[in-house]
């Protein structure tokens, strides 16, 4: 069985609340500006109303790459991504702060995942719909605490693909079942940090 | 549809909870009688062993095994018996979840020209034995 080492470069901004927001800032003060540029408006209260509620987005989108700003990247090893049911791995985390911040908590869990993938309404109005649910097999907790610059949270624990679980199940993008570790930080006054990796359960069980 | 009478007994496996369940890798063993009530020309008898998804996703299945029992012409009120294999594949496993549901189901088609098939359904269910 081999292990997996994971780093910085597996960062990943999350589409939901973090782009979304961004783009759609980025969006309202490009357009506002726009008008005010080509002149065919000038600065009238609709468009500094625009404007400001655009540079609010914007804020609120960059408000989790800031966050993570306070955070080296995460050091995160599970001792085997290729599973059985039934079977214990070991994970190892460790992560360094940059400024000081004060921790809520640091939780890491173990996830079984659904996704599905469904086709709403009928004719001109179809739409496609993802829908996930998340099962928490398993949860392991710190307690939060204040963390000065460079301090070290360092974590080693061990998860199970408990029994009667099932095996990593993708056959197409309208069904999925995957399993995840996920890490999550949260910090007083700014939003969490999350990150997920992704694991291989396959269809065999451990004996 | 043809007026035929369609008898499926499986055999193997273990039942439990009113449920008959196969080992990932292990052989379903089926027993077939087909009683036609009138005269009629077939395409072929079919069993097939299928899975597919139920829940809130579009649906997702496979046919993983088949074999096929008969075929031509079945003469009314003449019984046909055949025994039938049909290997299980390692996946997926039989799930019942929150959005998903994968069901396994033996199926006995009958395939007649310009005509609805006629189908018999058995569901099983595929898991390994749990470790006690």
């Amino acid at each position: 069985m081999r292990g997996l080492r994971f780093s910085r470069n597996l960062l990943r901004l999350r589409w939901s609340w973090q782009v979304s927001p961004l783009l759609v800032g980025l969006i309202f003060v490009g357009v506002s500006l726009w008008q005010v540029v080509v002149g065919s408006a000038s600065a009238s209260m609709t468009t500094v109303l625009f404007t400001a509620v655009g540079l609010g987005l914007i804020a609120w989108g960059l408000r989790p790459a800031v966050a993570r700003m306070r955070l080296g990247p995460p050091d995160m090893s599970i001792s085997s991504t290729r599973l059985r049911v039934g079977e214990e791995f070991s994970v190892s985390y460790g992560q360094t702060w940059k400024r000081a911040t004060d921790v809520n908590r640091v939780f890491f869990q173990l996830v079984l995942r659904e996704t599905v993938r469904f086709t709403q309404g009928t004719g001109e109005g179809t739409r496609t719909v993802t829908e996930t649910h998340d099962k928490i097999v398993q949860h392991v907790e710190s307690p939060g605490r204040r963390f000065g610059p460079g301090e070290m949270i360092k974590k080693h624990f061990a998860f199970r693909i408990s029994e009667p679980e099932m095996h990593t199940f993708t056959p197409s993008d309208d069904n999925r079942i995957q399993w995840f570790v996920k890490v999550s930080v949260e910090m007083a006054k700014w939003p969490d940090f999350t990150q997920e990796y992704e694991i291989t359960v396959l269809p065999e069980m451990a004996r | 549809m043809a007026d035929i009478d369609i008898e499926l007994t499986l055999k193997g496996g273990e039942v439990t909870g009113g449920w008959r369940r196969y080992e990932p890798g292990s052989t379903v063993h089926g027993w077939l009688r087909l009683t036609p009530r009138e005269d009629f020309n077939c395409n072929r008898v079919l069993a097939r062993l299928e899975w597919h998804t139920e829940g809130r996703g579009d649906r997702d299945g496979d046919c993983v095994a088949e074999v096929g029992l008969a075929e031509g012409d079945l003469t009314a009120n003449s019984s046909v018996i055949q025994d039938f294999n049909l290997t299980v594949p390692s996946e997926p496993w039989s799930y019942a979840g929150h959005y998903i549901n994968i069901i396994w189901e033996v199926i006995v088609v009958v395939d007649i020209p310009l005509s609805r098939d006629v189908i018999r359904k058995e569901p099983i269910v595929v898991v390994p034995r749990r470790a006690r």
